[in-house]
């Protein structure tokens, strides 16, 4: 073993790639955008400018015209009334009518309401497109508290004395790991899947750029240097970790990023929640994101190794980058019952251990002790996958050309 | 330096699935010489290189360098230009300079000493610093620019062998010379360059010792002008007035090949010069006949047929 190459070789990667205006420019964007993508919805309720809506109501009971318009009484920025409420007949000729003028946009939407409704139950409201649903949860929740008023009054009760009988008990979430503090709860959940999606994105950026560092080596025929000092296994090794540390360096700096931002404001939402969530589980991410990353980046190093143009790595790293997308699909599941059996097993799984046993970490359904059996069965599999990664890199690193088919792959495995 | 071998192989053959690529080859570089690895395209040279260099094990036969493994030594002591040139398009001459000297096992300061004066003082590279080459980024250079860097990369660890796979491939004249130039001197200063080539004029201006392959088995080996002496004055180039259509192959003559400057006829092995002669004065005026050494291309075919 030569490490004095495998070392330059390391730092080469790091410093060239650290320098880089990408890497510069990924730390500060991807927060951006994860950040933009929580206030945006919210900077688009703020600013949404809200138009007036024309409503039609054929109302069969002809007792829900007051309630209805009591109920949607907003204002525009204008001072206008943003609903206007048309009342037409019930009949069958007016519901055609107005059916014409939804169709021809001059209502907005039509809500018929048939005379037995306090009986059936059943209402429609119907537009031309794609209903609004907000809009139509608000003139569904006043037409039922008017029926249900309408119903208890025939049985002789008064509404108001029900409805202060039927008050909803408000059950607050609350999670002891960040005490009594308002929404605690929600931001630790929020900070949970935060970093799952964070070790989602590093580990697929950084894998990926391991597989073009190797066949950057490739296709610019430097390898052959490479080689020539160190064994092809030290040379994988150097490209997995010089681009994994660039990674850990990202990571760091933003975890470092959250950390000031929570010395700065202490008693803000971000410096409870990176409190809580330093406690389990940052120890806990940056463990699984360096096994995580080598688990990939061995993948994504073979792939590389097997390639010798863009085009032939674009399709092979396909099966890679979907092994690495299938926990990602399962973060809502995860977060909302991680202790689903299905959620358990799959979390015990190497290649999906990093972001599934982290959302059960952080959402208190495993211990350290669970965490260490993954951390474990997931260091067993970088052991297998070296060796044979190991393999393949050994011959497919000084071809070029063809891409090999499965039966080549094979006998390389079995024969290198 | 001793005359002592600085580099021996023995029976190494090397497979490619059912292709032979190098057969039970034997060979030997002794210190301080300039040795030249010659054949056709697709003979061995390239993996009999990279079999040197550590870089592909042999299948039999058995390497040696300074009598150590190849893997013990390589690093520190031997520099190599590959066939194939490569160079990182985005990193800068210098800090490339300074990776490859490290990679060779050179500390980082000596590293980058090295790569900020050899350039111009050892390799007479004038626009190194002037040109502001030594910022530039590889890509910006041209091809040849780029091969000078890579050559001066191979020798920034100051090797004892130096390794240079088709050197010459791709430079034009001038350049081609430039490089010669700077192999012999490599040579004077003692140390010693195995170098390849298919252009036997290259090895006849540069090597002193010379080892043909094709299809992977040596031909001939050995010292330039003693291989040349061994196959003896066969060669005749002649310049005649009338008809030379009886310059054919037959029992005398091997091989004919008309140049602008004259006839070369290659002579079958124990022939007479002077039956050529002869059969030349009774069809017309010879106006020159010479007896001279084979080329190394007409020892090559010879080589090749013979076998």
């Amino acid at each position: 073993m030569n490490w004095g190459s495998a070392w330059t070789i390391i730092r080469r990667e790091y410093v060239t790639r650290v320098r880089t205006k990408s890497f510069v420019i990924m730390t500060f964007l991807l927060p951006a955008l994860m950040g933009g993508s929580i206030l945006l919805p919210l900077l688009f309720e703020r600013y949404n400018r809200p138009t007036q809506r024309r409503i039609a109501l054929a109302d069969g009971t002809g007792l829900l015209a007051d309630s209805l318009r009591a109920a949607l009484d907003d204002t525009l920025p204008d001072g206008r009334r943003r609903y206007v409420l048309d009342v037409v007949a019930a009949d069958s000729n007016g519901i055609a009518e107005a059916r014409r003028l939804v169709n021809m946009d001059v209502y907005n939407a039509l809500v018929v309401v048939p005379e037995d409704v306090v009986f059936a139950g059943r209402a429609s409201y119907q537009v031309s497109g794609t209903p609004n649903f907000g809009e139509m949860r608000r003139i569904s929740n006043t037409i039922s508290q008017q029926v249900i008023a309408l119903r208890l009054h025939r049985e002789g009760l008064d509404p108001a004395h029900v409805g202060a009988l039927m008050r909803q008990v408000r059950v607050e979430p609350m999670s002891l790991r960040v005490g009594d503090m308002p929404h605690g709860a929600e931001v630790l959940f929020a900070g949970t899947a935060i970093m799952a999606m964070l070790m989602y994105l590093s580990l697929m950026l950084y894998g990926a750029w391991t597989l073009r560092a190797v066949l950057g080596d490739k296709t610019s025929r430097v390898v052959e240097i490479l080689v020539s000092t160190a064994s092809p296994t030290e040379l994988m090794f150097a490209k997995i970790i010089g681009i994994g540390s660039v990674g850990l360096t990202q990571m760091c700096i933003w975890i470092g990023a959250l950390l000031l931002a929570g010395l700065a404001a202490p008693i803000s939402k971000i410096a409870v929640a990176m409190s809580a969530l330093s406690e389990v589980s940052l120890p806990a991410f940056l463990l699984f994101y360096v096994t995580g990353f080598v688990l990939y980046a061995t993948l994504y190093a073979g792939v590389g190794a097997l390639c010798s143009s863009e085009e032939d790595a674009q399709q092979l790293q396909l099966p890679v980058a979907l092994l690495l997308m299938v926990p990602i699909f399962l973060i809502g599941p995860a977060i909302n019952s991680p202790d689903s059996p299905l959620i358990v097993v799959l979390s015990y799984v190497p290649y999906f251990s990093p972001v599934l046993m982290l959302l059960r970490l952080g959402a208190g359904n495993a211990g350290w002790l669970q965490v260490s059996v993954a951390l474990f069965l997931m260091v067993g599999t970088i052991a297998l996958s070296v060796w044979l990664v190991g393999r393949l890199f050994r011959v497919g690193i000084l071809m070029m050309g063809k891409r090999p088919g499965a039966r080549e792959i094979w006998r390389w495995l079995r024969q290198a | 330096m001793t005359n002592g071998e600085v580099l021996a192989l023995t029976n190494v053959t090397k497979a490619f699935r059912e292709t032979v690529a190098v057969d039970s080859l034997s060979l030997t570089v002794r210190a301080g010489t300039i040795c030249g690895l010659l054949g056709p395209n697709g003979s061995g040279k390239t993996t009999t290189i990279r079999m040197v260099l550590n870089i592909l094990l042999p299948d039999a036969g058995e390497i040696r360098l300074w009598s150590r493994p190849p893997q013990e030594v390589v690093r520190e002591r031997v520099g190599y230009l590959p066939e194939e040139r490569g160079l990182y398009p985005k990193m800068r001459v210098f800090e490339h300079l300074v990776f490859l000297a490290e990679l060779h096992g050179v500390d980082g300061r000596t590293a980058r000493e090295r790569a900020e004066r050899w350039p111009r003082e050892l390799f007479q590279f004038e626009e190194y610093e002037t040109g502001g080459w030594a910022k530039r980024k590889v890509e910006e250079l041209s091809k040849g620019q780029q091969q000078t860097v890579q050559l001066i990369g191979a020798l920034l660890h100051d090797p004892e062998l130096v390794v240079l796979d088709e050197p010459f491939a791709g430079l034009d004249p001038v350049n081609a010379g430039h490089l010669r130039r700077i192999i012999r001197r490599l040579r004077d200063e003692g140390k010693t360059i195995l170098l390849s080539t298919h252009r036997m004029e290259q090895v006849e201006q540069l090597c002193d010792d010379i080892c043909l392959i094709a299809r992977g088995h040596a031909l001939v080996a050995g010292n330039l002008r003693q291989v040349k002496a061994g196959y003896g004055r066969n060669v005749v180039t002649m310049t005649m007035d009338g008809p030379d259509g009886f310059l054919q192959p037959d029992d005398v003559i091997a091989a004919v090949e008309r140049r602008a400057d004259g006839t070369r006829i290659r002579l079958q092995p124990g022939a007479d010069a002077q039956t050529l002669l002869r059969r030349a004065l009774e069809v017309g005026r010879v106006l020159r006949f010479e007896v001279v050494e084979p080329s190394l291309d007409e020892i090559f075919v010879e080589a090749v047929t013979a076998r």
